[in-house]
């Protein structure tokens, strides 16, 4: 029974001491700028007070303009943690070591997203080998969608430095909204970007459902996944799982997640990057050698 | 003026309520204008920081890419912070107008996070960047444009809503200090008015209680009001003058008592018929201002009620004049149920009707004085001119009716224990006579075989002489004879001086040379037997009395000595002066008194030497001594003897010697 009742107290004792601890600490969260990064923020922040709320840890986001600067300045900016998107996870997890803690589930399961391949209806392309001598617009070097296109090349047996010439002419838009909208406003011939955002855009957009079509689309991979650095403090990468896990079940959760358009979030793992390497295997990316850089 | 003050209450409670209702009003409408600036102030600062922000984040358009670039993150906070701006001023309340500038506002804060986010996140050749970059200015210029615009617009507004609230704030301030001011001077008014309308009755009647207090009855409030105040002034005046009157009544009561009382005193301060029938009608005449007064009382013969002379107001003559048959009287009293005859402009049925007309009378005025359910008299007043005769006057007069009936019967009273007492001293100096021959006899008995010794040696020495024929023995014996003849002579003349009764003669008393009359009595006595007597004399100067009186004192006291100590003993005769009192102590060493019967030694006819004695001997020591304003006292110790003192004033004090009287008393020893 004293047993018992040491362990109670002792428990209680770190949980408190954790919270504490916790109480004072800001934890540093970047953002991988998939669309405009303001509005990144402003759909994230919700979930920022709430983990403040919950749990004393004040999260500030920190947006990066390209893919590959939350891999470059992960350290540098002393970030705790980022939502990555496929690729850029799989290479945080292969270049620093990050690790997986929570990824979103939507009301369908977990919430993926394919690497799509569009060109306007009326520019007469109608298949991949079409695109040769094509203005392509890419999102990032280091998104999953820059990595499809490069599978895809290397499907069409074009490799080495024949990819470079492949297209007339490329550019990087830096987030997905804009590369649709410069393939629908004539900046690109072709453009690649996460199907998420394809869907969302034609929703709201009617041009863009009625002038652009997908040419081509990817396997379903990990659309973000929540992952923390190495060393993270193991009673606060708890806390924050505890918290996150159990959104779903808080009202004040729920009315967050809905803003974001999840129904909760799952543990993540380390074989949730699967997919994308195995894209990135596919594409003849050598995550050590590749250089992500724009 | 309880409906004044309602009023007044009412009109102060409707005062504040305007007053406070109209400073609520004002400070509600202030701090309302005061609020909507505040809010105003508010988007203002909210607009200044949109253009803030816009301004901010132009100025990183133009550092991205150099040295000055402060990082995305800032620009990102900055963005954020003009979207919230943006957004703050939509979600508020505008007009139409404005709300078409906002929403154009918003749209460019859209287009320009579009183009900002477009800038920082593309990947481009120089000159799509600088395009970009244009393209980013541009809509931050005109953002900030247009909120430079609305920032003006609602500045002028503020400005103008300034101006408003300021002159409310002034208009407010004015308001509320004049109505607080009106406020003050009419509440004033009012308390001054309410404290002047209250104050002046109060102050009124404090002024009228003080002259009543000071004895001024009857005073009246000139003070005329209505209300409550007013009814209150008018009791207080009915209160007054009904003092007044009660007053008055009280000091007419008073008088009559008091000549009521000083009539009675008189009566039994009287003891003549003449000077009670003087008192009772000059003091009728004064109780009921009468101009005749007098009484007519049963004579001896029960036959007639005769006017009784002196009488106030009328003559003797005319007093005499006024007799009436007892059986006129009683039936009178009868039939009038024993009240008194008030007859007033009309004497029909007055029993000295005659003599009323005689008199000329108008009023008149009968109260019976009876005794036993019987009319022994009745008193009789009468005007000829002045008022009439009232209830009241009726009272008072049978009041005095019966003072004098007791008064009268006193007189008579009086008249006959006059008469008793002269019996009664007479009898008692009969008696004290025989009580002094009683002694005499006593103290004769005792000495008498002195007297026969005497005469027993005179026979003896005649009968000697007879038969001796010598001259010179002869004239021996004659000698012998002559002496004890003379010895005879003397003791006989001492009883006679003794028993022969004398008048009363106060005079100064040497009281040691009258104790030594008694112990040469006493020494007769006490030849034969072994008693001494121890005489101390002090220095008593001469105390006034009666010789023979305070003698019969001390040779009773000493003869009880010799009677208590038989056959031996000594007698002690000792004088001393104590205080005021000079001090006659005769002690024996007999057998003493028994505490038993000391109470009762000065009791008449109380006697412990059976048939020798007569128990008048100290009850009348007692009443002498007393009746020299002195007095006994008395020590005795049984077997060892007794010892009484008699104390005398020394001086003048002994002022009055009174026939001694023998009362029967129950008393002990007198003191």
């Amino acid at each position: 029974m004293k047993k018992k009742a040491f362990l109670v107290f002792f428990s209680f004792f770190l949980l408190a001491a954790a919270s504490a601890a916790a109480a004072e600490k800001t934890i540093i969260v970047g953002l991988v700028p998939e669309e405009n990064i303001f509005r990144l923020v402003e759909q994230n922040l919700p979930l920022a007070r709430y983990i403040e709320r919950k749990t004393g840890i004040k999260v500030r986001f920190t947006v990066l303009p390209r893919y590959g600067d939350i891999i470059d300045e992960f350290n540098s900016k002393r970030m705790d943690g980022a939502f990555f998107g496929a690729f850029t996870g799989y290479l945080a997890r292969i270049k620093l070591g990050v690790k997986p803690l929570v990824r979103p589930i939507g009301p369908g399961g977990l919430v993926t997203a394919r690497s799509v391949i569009f060109v306007r209806k009326d520019s007469g392309i109608h298949s991949l080998r079409q695109l040769k001598g094509k203005r392509a617009v890419f999102v990032d070097k280091a998104s999953a969608s820059y990595v499809y296109m490069l599978y895809q090349l290397r499907r069409l047996g074009v490799r080495g430095p024949a990819r470079e010439s492949f297209f007339s002419g490329h550019y990087f838009t830096g987030n997905n909204e804009e590369a649709i909208y410069s393939v629908l406003n004539g900046g690109a011939d072709v453009g690649l970007a996460k199907s998420r955002y394809f869907e969302k855009l034609s929703a709201q957009d009617p041009l863009v459902a009625e002038r652009l079509f997908i040419l081509s689309r990817s396997r379903k991979l990990p659309d973000i996944i929540f992952c923390l650095r190495k060393g993270f403090p193991p009673a606060t990468r708890a806390l924050l799982e505890r918290t996150l896990i159990n959104m779903s079940n808080d009202p004040d959760g729920i009315r967050v997640l809905r803003s974001l358009r999840y129904s909760g979030f799952e543990l993540a793992k380390g074989s949730d990057f699967a997919p994308v390497a195995r894209l990135a295997g596919e594409a003849g990316i050598k995550i050590p050698d590749y250089r992500y850089e724009r | 003026m309880k409906k004044r003050l309602i009023y007044s209450l009412f009109l102060l409670f409707t005062l504040f309520t305007l007053g406070s209702t109209l400073t609520i009003l004002y400070i509600y409408r202030t701090t309302f204008s005061l609020r909507t600036l505040i809010a105003l102030h508010r988007v203002e600062i909210i607009r200044q920081n949109l253009v803030i922000s816009a301004q901010t984040v132009q100025t990183h358009l133009y550092t991205i890419g150099t040295p000055y670039d402060t990082g995305v993150d800032e620009i990102v906070k900055n963005v954020i912070h003009l979207d919230n701006s943006v957004h703050i001023c939509l979600g508020c309340h505008h007009t139409p107008q404005m709300t078409a500038r906002l929403t154009e506002i918003n749209q460019l804060a859209e287009n320009y996070k579009d183009a900002l986010s477009n800038l920082i996140t593309t990947t481009a050749s120089p000159g799509r960047i600088e395009k970009l970059r244009m393209t980013a200015i541009g809509i931050g210029t005109m953002l900030l444009d247009k909120s430079r615009e609305m920032a003006l617009i609602a500045n002028n507004k503020l400005n103008d809503e300034t101006l408003d609230v300021m002159q409310q704030i002034g208009n407010s301030r004015i308001i509320l200090l004049v109505t607080l001011l009106l406020s003050f001077c009419i509440a004033l008014v009012i308390a001054v008015t309410m404290t002047r309308q209250i104050t002046a009755p109060v102050n009124a009647l404090v002024g009228a209680t003080r002259h009543i207090k000071s004895g001024e009855l009857g005073y009246v409030i000139p003070f005329k009001g209505k209300g409550e105040f007013g009814e209150l002034i008018d009791s207080f005046n009915d209160m007054s003058l009904t003092l007044k009157d009660s007053n008055g009544k009280i000091l007419r009561y008073l008088h009559n008592l008091s000549n009521l009382y000083s009539i009675t005193i008189t009566f039994h301060s009287v003891s003549s018929l003449t000077d009670i029938l003087k008192e009772l009608s000059e003091g009728v005449r004064n109780l009921t201002e009468s101009e005749q007064s007098g009484i007519l009382l049963r004579d001896e013969g029960g036959e007639f009620f005769s006017h009784m002379y002196p009488a106030c107001g009328i003559t003797e003559e005319n007093a005499k004049a006024m007799k009436i048959s007892s059986r006129l009287m009683e039936e009178l009293y009868h039939s009038s149920m024993r009240r008194p005859l008030i007859l007033n402009d009309d004497l029909q049925g007055s029993p000295t009707a005659a003599m009323d007309t005689q008199l000329g009378v108008r009023n008149a005025m009968f109260v019976w004085v009876g005794h036993k359910g019987k009319p022994m008299g009745v008193m009789r007043v009468a005007n000829k001119k002045t008022g009439d005769f009232t209830e009241e006057d009726a009272r008072l007069m049978a009041i005095l009716g019966n003072s004098f009936f007791v008064a009268l019967e006193n007189v008579r009273l009086w008249e006959s224990l006059r008469l008793q007492m002269k019996e009664l001293k007479d009898t008692q100096e009969q008696l004290v006579q025989a009580a002094k021959f009683a002694a005499i006899g006593e103290l004769a008995s005792n000495v008498a075989h002195e007297i026969n010794n005497p005469l027993t040696s005179i026979l003896g020495y005649a009968e000697l002489m007879r038969e001796d024929e010598d001259i010179n023995n002869i004239r021996r014996d004659l000698d012998i004879i002559e002496k004890e003849s003379l010895r005879a002579r003397d003791i006989v003349n001492s009883l006679l001086e003794f028993s022969r009764k004398k008048p009363l003669k106060v005079g100064l008393v040497d009281i040691n040379k009258v104790l030594e009359s008694v112990i040469e009595l006493i020494g007769v006595q006490t030849k034969d037997s072994r008693i001494t007597i121890a005489a101390d004399w002090g220095n008593i100067p001469p105390i006034k009395g009666d010789e023979d009186q305070l003698k019969q004192v001390f040779l009773n006291l000493a003869s009880n000595a010799v009677f208590a100590m038989g056959k031996s003993g000594t007698l002690g005769v000792r004088t001393f002066v104590s205080g005021d009192f000079a001090n006659i102590q005769i002690s024996d060493t007999g057998k003493g008194i028994p505490e038993e019967i000391m109470g009762r030694i000065f009791e008449p006819f109380f006697t412990t030497k059976n048939e020798k004695g007569t128990g008048l001997g100290l009850p009348i020591s007692y009443k002498i001594v007393q009746s020299h304003n002195g007095f006994f006292d008395v020590e005795s110790e049984l077997g060892s003897g007794s010892r009484f003192t008699v104390k005398l004033p020394l001086g003048d004090k002994t002022v009055k010697v009174l026939p001694v009287s023998i009362t029967p008393s129950g008393s002990g020893v007198p003191m």
